[in-house]
């Protein structure tokens, strides 16, 4: 599953990042698994939050089939 | 005739002013937020503005809707590339009746923008870059 990246996260790792997400998985689990792969950027993942379908997700169950788009929200700074 | 979007051009704010005036409303309040140069010590030279334009706009007409269902006219815009000094990066316009309705949710769409909204800021200051809304 490609996963989009913003702001800082897209400039130091890219636009997206492809993960192996299982069935059924919690939005914690998904920063988890980039967190694994970038420790560097541990900081700004448990600051970031994670959108499915372009909704926000808090820590409810996700099944991957319902998953169109994923993408990782860091601390939004617009205005 | 709400206006919601994400703009890459500068935001024409007297049109968009414009726009919020019928005989219904009384009170047309707008918030302009602009490129500054300073805070406290910190000299910025250009902001860099990167979005996530779908779920953006989508935030948006959420936060709109809730003034639009209360009667009002609405205002949105928010500009999105590399801003220099002085240039306005959003725009927000509520016209009501009355003045109190206007400033009151004027306020919050900009203060809930700036909470909910996908988008994100690369600060060029002189002694080096910041990225807006994370704790250093």
């Amino acid at each position: 599953m490609k996963v989009k990246l913003f702001s800082v996260l897209a400039e130091k790792i890219g636009p997206t990042i492809d993960l192996n997400l299982p069935d059924q998985f919690v939005a914690q689990d998904v920063l988890d698994q980039i967190k694994e792969l970038h420790p560097d950027y541990a900081n700004v993942l448990d600051q970031s939050l994670v959108a499915v379908n372009e909704e926000y997700t808090n820590d409810e169950s996700i099944k991957l089939e319902s998953v169109d788009e994923i993408a990782i929200i860091p601390p939004v700074s617009g205005g | 005739m709400s206006i919601v979007k994400i703009v890459e051009e500068p935001i024409d704010v007297a049109g968009l002013t414009e726009s919020l005036m019928h005989d219904e409303y009384g009170g047309i309040d707008t918030f302009i937020g602009t490129i500054r140069q300073f805070t406290d010590e910190v000299e910025t030279e250009k902001i860099e503005y990167t979005t996530y334009k779908k779920m953006a706009e989508k935030e948006m007409h959420k936060l709109a809707d809730i003034v639009l269902a209360k009667g009002m006219d609405v205002v949105m815009v928010h500009r999105v590339g590399e801003l220099a000094l002085g240039e306005v990066a959003v725009f927000i316009g509520v016209a009501a009746p009355h003045r109190a309705e206007a400033f009151e949710n004027c306020q919050m769409l900009i203060d809930t923008l700036k909470k909910t909204v996908p988008i994100w800021k690369k600060e060029y200051d002189k002694d080096k870059i910041r990225w807006g809304g994370l704790g250093e």
